[in-house]
């Protein structure tokens, strides 16, 4: 029971630490997200398993985490507001080539981060050719180019 | 949403979760801070709390943390007698576990009062022992601890 509990309960506080963080977190992988997605990691090993390594109690966890994905997947599409809490809402960044601050700020994003997936994805060169960015609920940015 | 982009943006909802957000790196803050002063236990100005048993000390955490190793120290007061007697109440065994003793107490037994430990000091000198204890429930544990028949309430934090 206590390895079901554990793995719950990590679950939805990693769930709310993620999700409450920002996607700015999610949209671009620095060396540092990197090093504290290796330290999450391992810190998170500790409270899930506790003093038992045993594989009964690695396998009990693992169907545990995927179980509650699994539900957690199934509410999303059933309950609209439920999969908006927890996946959230694209957001439309820049509209005809006009950056939209307010979004960009609280988003703690920048112009050159737009630019920089304009010039990956579409290989766009300024600002005035991005018809519309829009950051995405995976965390990306997707870049619509104007005709 | 923008024309011509076939986008569900719910923007309404966005700005309130941006908000929420913020709260939420405020509540971030909170815990650091907590965890700096020692209010989540394992060592900081507020991690540890002190009882009187008479001219006796109990050293013990304010807050522990669920099956994590940690210690109670007791500050024996000097006395003409050469045992001294310590008594953790039976809500303290069944709800925390005694790992160690240190010094070697020279009897450990249980009683229906709870496990007495009694070590061996030099008379009319102060002596201490330190006990290694680690919390097999989370939840407030208050319990009784005794030294030479004196009784100390104390209360530990446990969290999960």
């Amino acid at each position: 029971m206590e390895t079901v509990l554990r793995g719950l309960a990590i679950y939805i506080v990693l769930l709310l630490i993620v999700r409450l963080s920002g996607r700015r977190t999610l949209a671009q992988m620095t060396p540092f997200d990197l090093v504290l997605l290796l330290i999450v990691a391992e810190t998170t090993q500790q409270a899930l398993l506790g003093d038992d390594f045993s594989i009964a109690n690695a396998v009990l966890l693992i169907v545990t985490l995927f179980g509650i994905d699994i539900a957690f997947s199934h509410l999303k599409t059933r309950h609209a507001g439920l999969g908006l809490l927890i996946d959230g809402t694209p957001t439309v960044l820049v509209s005809h080539g006009k950056p939209n601050e307010h979004a960009l700020k609280r988003a703690r994003m920048s112009v050159d981060d737009i630019l920089e997936a304009a010039r990956v994805q579409q290989g766009l060169e300024r600002l005035e050719q991005v018809k519309y960015a829009v950051l995405e609920i995976s965390g990306e940015i997707s870049i619509v180019p104007r005709d | 949403m923008p024309e011509g982009l076939q986008l569900d943006e719910n923007r309404r909802f966005q700005e309130r979760f941006w908000q929420a957000e913020r709260w939420a790196w405020g509540f971030f803050a909170l815990i650091v801070m907590a965890g700096l002063l020692g209010l989540t236990g394992a060592g900081g100005p507020f991690a540890r709390s002190q009882a009187s048993a008479g001219a006796s000390q109990i050293d013990y955490p304010r807050v522990a943390r669920w099956q994590a190793a940690d210690r109670i120290t007791i500050s024996f007061a000097p006395h003409a007698a050469t045992e001294r007697k310590l008594l953790l109440s039976r809500r303290f065994r069944e709800l925390i576990s005694l790992q160690d003793a240190q010094p070697h107490p020279v009897r450990w037994e249980s009683t229906a009062a709870g496990e007495e430990l009694t070590f061996l000091v030099r008379p009319n000198e102060a002596a201490s022992a330190t006990l290694r204890i680690k919390p097999e429930a989370a939840g407030m544990i208050e319990s009784i601890v005794s030294v030479d028949g004196i009784a100390a309430n104390t209360v530990i934090l446990v969290l999960p």
